[in-house]
């Protein structure tokens, strides 16, 4: 189990990967209905998860997924910077020290408030990863009914262009501005939750350690 | 399409709006740069007797809010009404599409247009967990909704009601906790909202049914209610139950 504070890596069990794509397809595809290719069926893999994404996971002992979220940097291909640049003025960010969030995923198979908990371990989690790693914002693509959830995380939050009509409804980007105000603003919106959860990468493509 | 300065400058004013007098200004403020003369931001509760957390901030003609009120046309006013079926912003001319009005309906939308409410545009807002509620633009001129108006009036209002949410939650002063409840009384309490009796749910738990009264009438005392609804309501808001789990159940 990996923790944040000593950093001891481990490998994010198969299964529990598995579990999160297989949840992701219950959520995205089937619950929200986005326009998306399951794979086999069952999972909902896109061209960015591969074997540079990483992935904050939490899993119960069993295994079994209990809500995740992707970060990307956006020096690299991102969802806004491959689709949805022009929802931002002035292009979509492309520096390392901005990164995107997408694909936050609950299992649909726990009780709400638990869901509201691995939610706010998954935000904080992200947080912290990014004050170890000298982000200083995160980017998002939402749909302009998620934005109020977006904004009630506590979190500073700008869109980055007038959101605008798609074949799914109004979308919008978000930027997100983390600094040493950040953790106090999430507490006091009753978001920030420092319960450790896993850190992983998806080496499904290419085996080897964690970092 | 740029957002413009006026716009980029609210959303940086934003976090800074900490009463209601100033959230109240930047509402004027944005409502006519958006061309609209009136506006409501609400929580959908009843507006005789407002819950303590909800957020009520209209500036509707005194006349007209008064007789909302009265005559309770909160409960089935029209625009809340088809913002129930609408995920994002919709124009007001747009509502005899998206519900069937009844004759009641039509005589509030008559009477809203004595009070300078001949169009506008709503957006409705959900937090999860909490109420519903939406953020309305109302003017006495037809509105011309180009996607430009519909894109910062979702801003504006999805801003503003953060604000709201914000100002709400300070006024609370400590926040009362949420009462803990156990996982039996959560079990007991998920059957109970599908609709079953005591009986019932004693039966699918494999208790006795005094025990599940005792759960129940556990769970109502941390919550400080005297009704089976009431703690309902009360679970569903702090997100012990989700809808979806209750509908389940049926």
């Amino acid at each position: 189990m990996l923790t944040m504070e000593n950093g001891v890596s481990s490998r994010v069990p198969d299964a529990l990967l598995a579990d999160m794509y297989r949840d992701r397809k219950r959520v995205f595809i089937d619950l929200l209905g986005w326009d998306l290719p399951a794979l086999e069926g069952q999972y909902e893999i896109d061209q960015f998860d591969g074997p540079d994404t990483l992935y904050l996971i939490a899993g119960d002992e069993a295994d079994s997924h209990l809500g995740s979220i992707r970060l990307l940097p956006t020096n690299k291909p991102t969802v806004i910077g491959g689709y949805f640049g022009h929802l931002c003025d002035g292009g979509p960010p492309a520096c390392a020290n901005i990164w995107e969030l997408s694909r936050l995923c609950l299992s649909p198979r726990i009780p709400a408030s638990q869901r509201r908990q691995i939610r706010n371990r998954l935000l904080t989690a992200s947080v912290l990863f990014a004050r170890a790693n000298r982000i200083t914002h995160f980017c998002c693509v939402t749909h302009g009914w998620y934005i109020p959830e977006v904004l009630s995380y506590g979190w500073q939050c700008r869109p980055l262009g007038v959101p605008q009509i798609d074949p799914s409804g109004m979308v919008g980007a978000l930027e997100i501005r983390l600094d040493d105000t950040t953790a106090a603003l999430m507490a006091a919106a009753g978001c920030w939750d420092e319960t450790p959860v896993q850190r992983a990468w998806d080496m499904s493509v290419s085996r080897g350690d964690l970092q | 399409m740029q957002m413009s300065p006026r716009m980029l400058a609210f959303m940086e004013g934003c976090a800074a709006i900490n009463d209601e007098a100033a959230l109240r200004a930047i509402l004027q403020e944005m409502t006519r740069e958006l061309g609209f003369k009136q506006y409501a931001l609400l929580h959908h509760v009843d507006l005789a007797r407002p819950p303590a957390h909800s957020i009520n901030v209209m500036n509707y003609e005194e006349a007209w809010l008064e007789r909302i009120v009265r005559n309770r046309y909160f409960h089935d006013d029209p625009i809340l009404a088809a913002s129930n079926r609408r995920l994002t912003g919709f124009g007001w001319r747009e509502v005899p599409d998206i519900i069937r009005l009844s004759r009641r309906q039509r005589k509030i939308l008559q009477e809203a247009r004595l009070h300078g409410l001949l169009d506008g545009f709503t957006v409705p807002v959900q937090v999860a967990g909490e109420y519903r509620g939406t953020c309305s633009f109302g003017s006495d001129q037809p509105v011309d909704l180009t996607h430009h108006v519909a894109g910062y009036a979702q801003l504006v209002a999805v801003f503003c009601f953060e604000a709201a949410r914000r100002i709400a939650q300070q006024q609370e002063g400590t926040h009362a906790p949420i009462p803990q409840l156990t996982q039996r009384q959560l079990d007991c309490l998920v059957i109970a909202g599908s609709g079953k009796t005591n009986w019932e749910i004693s039966r699918i738990l494999g208790v006795s049914e005094d025990t599940v009264r005792k759960h129940i009438m556990d769970a109502m005392r941390r919550y400080d209610v005297s009704k089976r609804t009431l703690l309902i309501v009360r679970a569903l808001f702090d997100g012990y139950l989700s809808y979806r789990e209750l509908l389940r159940r049926q």
